[in-house]
């Protein structure tokens, strides 16, 4: 029943650059104290995932990911487990704890971009410095892609890169990306 | 455009932020008991100071966290930033 | 179609590859790698304009930027280009180009007759000649658009493709002559992520026509070798064609980078040009100097140029600029044309010196080939029109503000090299901050302390020498690498061992005195492309104008495309002089960004069409565009606004929509709406310092309608919040207002209460809602729900209840925007298009009827129903919308210590009233401005205008509402409407409330 933004893998720049969206993903929003360990002991419980507390970083397993948004709040996303069961699983983890748990899934999702000219085509509407040096492995960071709020995630090893989006503005920053790829190298 | 170090996020561009202008307008506690000026000073007097100038921004499309700029209004120059309530930091 | 003036040997062109390209209509021949000046004069041509005021002709001076006559409009229909510089225009097969200012005609000139006039047109001509008698101006206007006429932009929509690209680099250099080159070099060397960036078609500079060696290689050589090692380095970008515009606050740089325009149209791929935006953490200025001219009765004549540029032409472009030449400085630069000319064949009929003991290095090399020097001399007045016959030549006095004796020699010639001395081109530097400061040794502006982490090497900083250059690029390169954190290599700097240092030796000379019986300064032009002479300068500071920023006013000196990158610094050293102060008391007017002119089109990138803006769409986008709806943009959100059938218009789809929700049942997607979950265990009291009412006595599943003030007392936001648990609350805002609440909400929790234990959450997105409105709206929520009870006492107005809507988990709150019997209907919006469908379906027997904004507003207005920012301004208070029953007298909020301000409290302040208009046909103009009176003139005084207006379907007649002072106590009172035509239409105040006063239909 669910409707799918785009599913078709979109091929710019002769086959140099896919973009595709990745449906079927649950997020949650954990909104809860660092300091409190019952906030960790919970994401651990539900995720099997330590709660990143660096800034602009995110922890995965193979089936999840918990991203950093800010100094109380992370997105948790998950392939496997539903987005309820997410939620149950963490309120009852956290009991009375002064927190908030909140499906947001038909709110958001993925794009992810692949191929060498992925962080060129990002950086002709992102401000972030994109350069494997400065955004590697296991960071993230939300900011404006063209002018949309985006997620992005850098992918391990390689120029690619994953935007979670919020889902209003999946369509304008879909014909976005497609026009910045026009000339991608 | 500026780039200003959220206390979070380190350096940002501009553009992913909002200016919540000056920092430090304590709001008082016992509305009635201050006078109409009083009121009035508070909600719309300003030093607009030259110099550094300690001002709220927001990180609206970051981490979302209100934080203080201590910036120069002549040149622009970031002397620091603080985390709201941090020590001495009046919001 | 031969090319008279080209060198048989030498420069930087392909003679193997002519090129065809058209000048003013005329079909010319150049090479690959010609700029269009230097194809121009390949085949002879100087004169190629006409100055715009006193359209004397002008020729070809400079070879770059600073260009201030050879302004030529490219191409044809929507790729026209005003205002390009012929000295920075590439040639490619085809080009067409032609004089920006030459009308009726660069040969025969109408115009020129002004030049005989010319005292009637002096500095600040139009404020004295033009500006009286009042009426005039009309007429007057006219003549000076045809006059000045700088270029004609495209009127047709520009095919072409520009793009932003956001880069970071550790060190930025701004020029790839010889400092930058070093400098990015030394950084790249170290391991540094590097940009440099050079507005040329070839980095290099002044080494594309260098008589000097490097490390024992001639300076062409040195340079392919510098830019292979460059090349070789990851992370370095070398961008050609580039120019460096803007230098912002915190280094961030803008470069436009000009991919597609060199080449001709057919063999262009991508974008045309490309701006890039640059973060750097280290800045190195290398953009070099610019040489300036010396000011003599018409040194405007065409076949005056300036020195370097004549060694620009003759060594990369392979260009005889002259066959008989006469040099005239300063210092001793200019001796290097004079080689120049010497080794291309040109004779040098003279130099003439200012100096009167000329040196250095260039003038001992000239005078092993034997030249005539005039010494201690200057030129005073050039013969000839159209090009140069002849330079008339005196012996300057002692101080050289007059000549020594009357005595003049004059010498034939068809060219005249000159050179002042050099500006450093200090734009950027003082873009980022700095202010230059006068050198008096040089005499030029330099760059001051540095205020951005940024360096100035080379001719921007005063260092003319190539050895200097090399040296201090290589320098500065090292030293911003090091402090980006990476070592400098240990490579030594390229060897200039075999240079000397230059010896400048410069004589000041910033005006040359009048030749015998002429007047002040008339005729010795400053800014060529304003025809601003030295007279005017003299004028203006003889009426009083003694700051610099008024004289460029006064005068025109320093407007235009080359920003008085020639003639500025003579003009305010004469300036000085006329007020009897230093150089460096005048000062410079500001140099603002752009260095050069930049594009429309590159300026304005892909912020175009369905681009310019994010297009936000609900889940039910695609079912609504389906089913025909119209759409309308609220906020960055396009909504449905009405639903047309074939053949109706919009007021009978209205009508339709309306009639549908009052009598039966319709249905509207408001997933727009800003919707924040709040969670934690002082949400109530949270609400309750934000909301004007009382939150505290809400129960859980229940539903209350909230006002958001600003402190300052004003109306900010509406919506309504529902208790989901005792500490959990959901709040849906205005879906313009949806940003600016979250914003205002955390604001609030982190800066002033951050005792409050209360998390915030934005679920707009993810929650999609469809309000079910109308008699039979209950009829239809039974039929996709079974497991709510819908009765009218077990469900009441203003609750919800969390039920299966077709199958969905859904929550359904009996909340009504209409004042009809109605239900919100929220499931996460992947659901959406199904639970749409499927309450459509089970409406069908209903007939109901999806309808939009338009549909919604009609409603809401027939119930006398706000839309914050339509009928609010920011500048009414509850009181003023007669709203005082959702206002707390028992606690505090934001905004409730305003209310007892005097201005707030006055009587005679605007309130929410209805309109009726006489006219039962007429919709009154929202926006109307009301007047009392029927007859007035203007100005008159307004008491208020009509905010909200629309025919109503349920009510047969037209409604509005509006704004008034004192509205309330003046019910039943006739006030007038304009209609923006002079007429006025009547109108009688009623109650804001049009129809079911009492409210029974929603509760039914």
């Amino acid at each position: 029943m669910a409707e799918i933004l785009r599913s078709a893998l979109h091929d710019a720049a002769g086959g140099r650059l896919q973009i595709e969206e990745i449906p079927g993903l649950h997020y949650v929003s954990l909104r809860g104290d660092p300091a409190a360990p019952a906030v960790a002991g919970a994401v651990t419980d539900v995720l099997k995932i330590a709660l990143p507390l660096r800034p602009n970083t995110l922890a995965a397993s193979e089936t999840a990911k918990v991203f950093w948004l800010g100094p109380e709040e992370w997105l948790l996303v998950s392939l496997s487990q539903s987005a309820a069961e997410i939620v149950s699983g963490l309120r009852l983890s956290l009991g009375g704890l002064h927190s908030a748990v909140t499906d947001v899934t038909s709110g958001c999702t993925t794009i992810r971009l692949r191929g060498a000219g992925s962080r060129d085509v990002l950086a002709k509407g992102c401000t972030l410095d994109l350069h494997p040096r400065a955004f590697g492995d296991g960071q993230c960071a939300q900011t404006l892609l063209a002018k949309a709020p985006v997620l992005i995630e850098a992918l391990p090893a390689t120029q690619d890169c994953q935007l979670i989006v919020r889902r209003s503005y999946a369509d304008y920053l879909w014909h976005w990306l497609h026009d910045a790829s026009r000339w991608a190298q | 455009m500026l780039l200003i170090p959220c206390p979070w996020c380190g350096p940002r561009a501009e553009s992913e932020f909002a200016c919540g202008g000056e920092a430090g307008i304590v709001r008082p506690g016992a509305p009635d008991a201050v006078s109409d000026a009083e009121w009035a000073d508070y909600l719309f007097m300003r030093t607009n100071h030259r110099g550094l100038h300690r001002e709220q921004w927001w990180h609206a499309h970051g981490c979302r966290r209100w934080f203080i700029v201590r910036r120069d209004t002549v040149t622009c120059r970031i002397d620091g930033v603080e985390k709201m309530g941090s020590a001495g930091a009046a919001p | 179609m031969t090319q008279p003036a080209r060198l048989r040997h030498g420069g930087r062109i392909n003679r193997d590859r002519p090129v065809a390209f058209t000048f003013n209509g005329r079909q010319y021949l150049g090479c690959e790698g010609d700029t269009l000046a230097s194809a121009l004069l390949a085949n002879g041509v100087h004169m190629v304009a006409r100055s715009w005021k006193y359209h004397r002709p002008r020729g070809i001076v400079g070879a770059g930027a600073e260009e201030p006559n050879a302004i030529v409009q490219l191409g044809e229909g929507s790729r026209t280009v005003p205002n390009a510089r012929a000295t920075q225009v590439e040639i490619h097969e085809g080009l067409i180009a032609r004089s920006v200012n030459c009308w009726p005609g660069l040969e025969f000139d109408l115009l020129s007759l002004n030049g005989l006039f010319s005292r009637l047109l002096p500095a600040g001509f139009y404020y004295k000649t033009f500006m009286w008698p009042k009426s005039f101006w009309r007429h007057y206007e006219h003549f000076i658009r045809k006059a000045a006429g700088l270029g004609e932009a495209p009127t047709e929509r520009d095919p072409d493709y520009y793009e932003k690209f956001n880069a970071h680099c550790d060190v930025l250099v701004a020029g790839a002559g010889p400092a930058g080159l070093t400098a990015a070099l030394a950084a790249a060397r170290s391991g540094a992520r590097v940009i440099i960036a050079d507005e040329q078609s070839e980095p290099g500079g002044s080494l594309l026509h260098a008589r000097e060696s490097i490390d024992g290689l001639p300076a062409v050589s040195w340079l392919r070798r510098t830019l292979a090692e460059l090349a070789a380095i990851p992370d370095v970008r070398v961008l050609a064609r580039s120019t460096v515009f803007g230098y912002h606050d915190h280094n961030f740089l803008a470069i436009a980078e000009r991919l597609t325009d060199h080449l001709a149209e057919d063999r262009r791929r991508g974008p045309r040009e490309r701006i890039w935006r640059v973060r750097a953490k280290q800045v190195i200025l290398a953009t070099g100097a610019c040489e300036r001219p010396l000011v003599f009765t018409n040194n405007d004549r065409p076949g005056v140029m300036l020195a370097s540029a004549i060694s620009i032409y003759t060594r990369r472009y392979a260009v005889r600029t002259g066959n008989n030449a006469v040099i005239f400085t300063n210092n001793d630069s200019a001796y290097a044309t004079v080689l120049d000319l010497l080794d291309a064949g040109v004779r040098v009929a003279a130099v003439v010196d200012a100096r009167e003991q000329p040196r250095g290095p260039h003038l001992e090399a000239a005078r092993q080939r034997g030249i005539n020097l005039m010494a201690g001399s200057a030129i005073v007045d050039v013969r000839g029109r159209r090009r140069v016959q002849a330079a008339v030549v005196a012996s300057l006095g002692a101080d050289a503000n007059g000549l020594r004796g009357n005595d003049t020699t004059v010498v034939d010639c068809d060219l005249i090299g000159v050179s002042g001395g050099h500006s450093p081109v200090v734009h950027l530097y003082a873009q980022s901050g700095g202010r230059p400061l006068f050198d008096e040794g040089l005499a030029a502006f330099v760059p001051g302390p540095a205020v951005q982490t940024q360096r100035s090497v080379g001719g921007c900083r005063g260092s003319f020498a190539l050895a200097d250059c090399l040296r201090e690029g290589y320098e500065a390169g090292t030293a911003a690498a090091r402090e980006t954190g990476h070592d400098a290599a240990a490579t030594l700097p390229p060897g200039p061992g075999t240079l000397e240092r230059h010896d400048y030796t410069l004589r000041p000379l910033w005006r040359v005195p009048d030749p015998p019986g002429h007047a002040r300064g008339a005729r010795q032009f400053l800014d060529l492309q304003n025809d601003v002479s030295a007279s005017d300068v003299l004028l203006a500071a003889r009426e009083g104008y003694h700051s610099v920023e008024h004289v460029k006013r006064y005068t025109a000196l320093g407007f235009g495309t080359d920003q008085g990158k020639l003639g500025n610094i003579n003009g305010l050293a004469i300036l000085a002089q006329a007020l009897g102060q230093d150089i460096a008391a005048t000062g410079t007017t500001t140099f603002r960004p752009n260095y050069t002119p930049v594009t429309f089109g590159a300026i304005a990138g892909r912020d175009l069409g369905d681009l310019f803006e994010p297009i936000r769409l609900t889940a039910l986008h695609a079912w609504h565009v389906e089913h025909g709806a119209e759409f309308e943009n609220v906020g960055q959100w396009k909504r449905p606004w009405y639903y047309p059938k074939p053949g109706e218009s919009m007021h009978e789809a209205v009508r339709r929509e309306c009639h549908a929700a009052r009598n039966a049942v319709a249905m509207m997607d408001a997933s727009t709406l800003g919707k924040i979950d709040i969670q934690g265990p002082d949400a109530a009291e949270f609400l309750n310092r934000v909301y004007t009412n009382n939150w505290h006595t809400l129960k859980v599943g229940q539903c209350r309608y909230g006002l958001m003030l600003r402190e300052d007392g004003m109306v900010m936001d509406d919506g309504v919040t529902s208790r989901l648990g005792e500490n959990h609350f959901y709040m849906t805002t205005t879906t313009g207002g949806a940003a600016r609440v979250y914003a205002w909400l955390e604001r609030w929790l982190q800066t002033e209460w951050p005792e409050l234990k209360v998390y915030l959450t934005s679920v707009t997105d993810h929650w999609a809602t469809i309000a079910v409105v109308g008699p039979r709206s209950r009829e239809v929520m039974k039929g996709v729900c079974g497991d709510i009870d819908f009765g009218a006492a077990s469900f009441p107005f203003m609750s919800f209840r969390d039920g299966t809507v077709a199958e969905v988990a859904a929550r359904v709150a009996r909340i009504s925007f209409s004042g009809e019997l109605a239900y919100e209907v929220s499931v996460p919006a992947d659901y959406a298009r199904h639970v749409w469908k499927a309450l459509m379906a089970a409406g069908a027997p209903h007939g109901i009827t999806p309808y939009g904004t338009e549909a919604m507003h009609v409603l809401r207005a027939e119930k006398g129903y706000i839309i914050v920012g339509q009928d609010t301004d920011g500048s009414l208070t509850p009181q003023d919308l007669g709203m005082e029953w959702i206002v707390s007298k028992t606690k505090d909020f934001i905004g409730r210590r305003s209310f007892a301000r005097a201005d707030t409290a006055r009587p005679d302040r605007k309130q929410l009233v209805g309109l009726q208009s006489a006219d039962p046909a007429l919709v009154l103009p929202e926006g109307g401005q009301i007047v009392d009176r029927p007859q007035w003139t203007a100005p008159v005084q307004t008491t208020g205008h009509v905010t909200s207006s629309y025919f109503s379907d349920a009510l047969g007649r037209p409604i509005a509402l509006a704004v008034l002072q004192s509205g309330r106590s003046r019910i039943g009172q006739t006030i007038y409407v304009t209609l923006g035509d002079g007429r006025v239409a009547p109108a009688t105040i009623t109650h804001p409330v049009f129809l079911d006063r009492e409210g029974k239909r929603q509760h039914g």
